[in-house]
């Protein structure tokens, strides 16, 4: 055990002189989410017309008209659906905007619209377009129903003859502004640098000093094992760095810190276990960082780390096979709802990832030769 | 420590790199590994150390084997690999101290044994600077202490001295002889026949992986056949018949003063012929004596020199 911390400290201990591993897993990616921050996270606050989902549930006579009455006022993105949890379901993760329902309990003489909007900054703009236009149409129908009412026979009951427009927010469950740019781009480069730190045992096999760390009265396993506590190290605070960089500089939210904390911990060990992974079986330094740049390229292009994935159909179901995708989605419920069971999961999607490859690992053993 | 090794093989593909090897070196002997380039010492050594698997055979250190007991035969083991094996980004001491602390060492004791270490090997004034830093010679040593730092009973040294300039090199010689002389036993590689000669009690010639020769020195140029000879310097004109007749004496042939003479056994024979000079009333104004050497030894068994373009 001593002999595995010895080991690991010195590896940490030339990290920190190469300077090399500073750059690549902190500088770097600050940088980067500095930029994206500045340039597309900005886009997200220039929304146009809101993306409404209204709930007509059967025999409601009252949204029929309102729905009509949306579509007459330019709403092409609008969905109806009958049941309200799917609405809340739409409007959390964020593929809709808003939902318009009734509100449950409400007074039997009033109707009550209820416009659920998601909580998310870049999402308020179109929430208030659609608080704005919900109340237009409510009076419009209101005034109808007072016209339908002169004319009717005596002894017919009356419909409510008020709306009440109610604004409740939901919690957003996806990130959509720099706070997704900043968790993404962390996982990403910290998958990366992991390999590059891992990575430098196939120089220390090349210099000769793991032969030497071999011939130390140590089991065989232990220069891996050292290099994975050294990797893990170097991501876990690279990982802390990066997390209060984007919330100072950027202004990221990435909710509880609980959340974080288990999140980041999931990171590591996918991190640390691809890398590892990689490391064994690639041949060279340069396979290695071929390999591992393939594999997190890939794996940041459909976990939606560079551009966010649409939530239904193919490309969801592939982002699922991506841990960037599980990390960016359990930060965004972390943000949104808060640390809670549903990150506990998310955390774990993150984390099988790097459980896999440490198996992977770990099945694979070389031989070392001493010169 | 003694070291058994008995018929060691080792392939890689089709090549086979050591074969059949077997050699046993006592508790406090020192032995020589000598062989071209490509003869297979590299190859015995990284399995002698438990670092390469062998196809076959059987490797023990003490009474542990090798190959399933490698944790507890290492710690008897001090090993010196041909390449330059020290972390460049650490410095001289830290190095040794990783090392140091791997075999268990901490503390005073740890902090003793690396300012000894460096001063053994003549790096104290740089202990603190980075391995980089150093000069090919320095590494060298600094590699070889990180192999002995240990105090191990079995030290193995693969070339230790290649590339390095001769004064480096004495005080590598030095120090591994100063450790021999401690009790340590050496197994020691090269192709630099003088080092063995100076190093080794016995030498093992290895030439395509497999063991040609094997004894001490003077056991291999008797084999060979050939005698040492005497190049002598006198105040005066000797009889050479009465020379010719001294014990071990093949041969004699003077030109006045100056002569030659062949003995079988040089050093041991000297005494008894510097009498019979003196007998005839004479003085040796020099002497010198000339041995066969292992590389005549190596040619004669391999048709081949040592190395490229000779000693
Ligand atoms: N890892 C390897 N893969 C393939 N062939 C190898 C390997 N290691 C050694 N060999 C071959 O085995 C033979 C013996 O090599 P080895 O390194 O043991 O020689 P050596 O006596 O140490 O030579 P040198 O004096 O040059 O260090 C050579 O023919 C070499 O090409
Ligand atoms: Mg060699």
């Amino acid at each position: 055990m001593t002999a595995l911390f010895v080991v690991a400290f010195a590896d940490l201990r030339r990290f920190v002189r190469s300077r090399s591993v500073l750059v690549f897993a902190v500088l770097a990616p600050l940088a980067i989410m500095g930029a994206f921050a500045a340039t597309i996270g900005s886009a997200f606050g220039s929304i146009g017309v809101p993306d409404l989902v209204v709930v007509e549930q059967d025999g409601d006579p009252l949204l029929g008209p309102l729905v009509d009455g949306l579509r007459d006022e330019g709403f092409e993105v609008l969905t109806v659906v009958d049941d309200p949890d799917l609405a809340r379901t739409l409007v959390e993760d964020g593929t809709h905007d808003a939902a318009l329902l009734r509100a449950p309990d409400a007074a039997s003489d009033e109707i009550e619209l209820l416009v659920l909007g998601n909580t998310d900054s870049s999402a308020e703009l179109s929430v208030g377009v659609a608080e704005v236009l919900a109340r237009r149409a409510a009076a419009a129908i209101a005034t109808a129903q007072a016209l339908d009412a002169l004319d009717a026979p005596a002894g017919t009951t009356l419909p409510a003859s008020s709306f009440v427009v109610v604004e409740e927010q939901a919690p957003a469950r996806v990130l959509l502004d720099e706070t997704y740019f900043a968790v993404g781009t962390a996982g990403f480069f910290l998958c990366m640098a992991a390999v590059s730190v891992a990575a430098t045992m196939h120089e220390d096999r090349a210099n000769g000093t793991l032969g030497r760390l071999l011939m130390a009265p140590v089991g065989r396993e232990l220069p891996v094992l050292a290099k994975a506590v050294a990797c893990g190290v170097v991501v876990a605070l690279a990982f802390t760095t990066l997390h209060l960089g984007s919330v100072v500089f950027l202004g990221a939210d990435w909710g509880p810190i609980a959340g974080v904390a288990l999140l980041g911990g999931a990171l590591v060990i996918t991190a640390v276990g691809q890398a590892m992974a990689i490391t064994t079986v690639a041949v060279s330094q340069h396979a290695a960082g071929a390999i591992g740049t393939a594999l997190n390229t890939a794996w940041a292009v459909f976990g939606g780390v560079f551009l966010v994935i649409p939530r239904t159909g193919f490309l969801n179901t592939l982002s699922r096979f991506s841990p960037f995708r599980w990390l960016l989605d359990g930060v965004g419920v972390n943000a949104g709802v808060g640390f809670g069971a549903e990150v506990v999961v998310h955390a774990g999607g993150v984390a099988s990832f790097g459980l896999v490859a440490a198996a992977v690992a770990a099945s694979r053993r070389r031989e070392v030769r001493a010169g | 420590m003694t070291l058994v090794v008995s018929r060691l093989r080792r392939s890689f593909g089709d090549r086979v790199a050591v074969d059949d090897l077997s050699l046993r070196i006592d508790d406090g002997e020192r032995y020589g590994l000598l062989g071209p380039n490509g003869a297979g010492k590299t190859t015995a050594i990284s399995m002698i150390c438990g670092l390469l698997r062998p196809d076959a055979g059987r490797i023990m250190v003490g009474d542990r084997e090798v190959t399933t007991d490698a944790v507890e035969a290492r710690r008897e083991i001090g090993f010196v690999p041909q390449e330059i094996a020290v972390y460049g980004d650490l410095t001289a001491a830290e190095n040794l101290r990783l090392f140091g602390r791997l075999h268990g060492s901490r503390g005073a004791e740890l902090d003793r044994r690396v300012a000894e270490t460096l001063e053994l090997l003549g790096l104290a004034g740089r202990a603190h600077d980075r391995a980089e830093t150093f000069s090919g010679g320095m590494q060298r040593r600094l590699n070889i202490g990180i192999g002995l730092l240990h105090r191990p009973s079995l030290l193995v040294l693969d070339e230790p001295t290649v590339g390095v300039d001769p004064q480096s090199r004495n005080a590598i010689l030095d120090a591994v002889e100063r450790l021999a002389a401690d009790g340590m036993s050496l197994l020691y590689t090269t192709h630099y026949m003088e080092e063995a000669e100076r190093l080794c009690d016995r030498v093992g010639i290895l030439d395509e992986g497999v063991m040609i020769a094997e004894g001490s020195r003077r056991e291999l140029v008797a084999e060979l056949g050939q005698l040492d000879r005497l190049r002598l310097s006198l105040d005066r004109p000797v009889d050479e018949e009465v020379i010719r007749s001294a014990p071990g004496v093949a041969d004699a042939v003077f030109d006045g003063v100056n002569g030659e003479v062949s003995v079988d056994d040089a050093r041991h024979r000297l005494t008894a012929l510097l009498a019979a000079i003196a007998d005839q009333g004479a003085a040796v104004r020099s002497v010198e004596v000339i041995e066969p050497d292992l590389e005549a030894v190596f040619l004669h068994l391999t048709g081949r020199a040592l190395r490229d373009g000779g000693a």
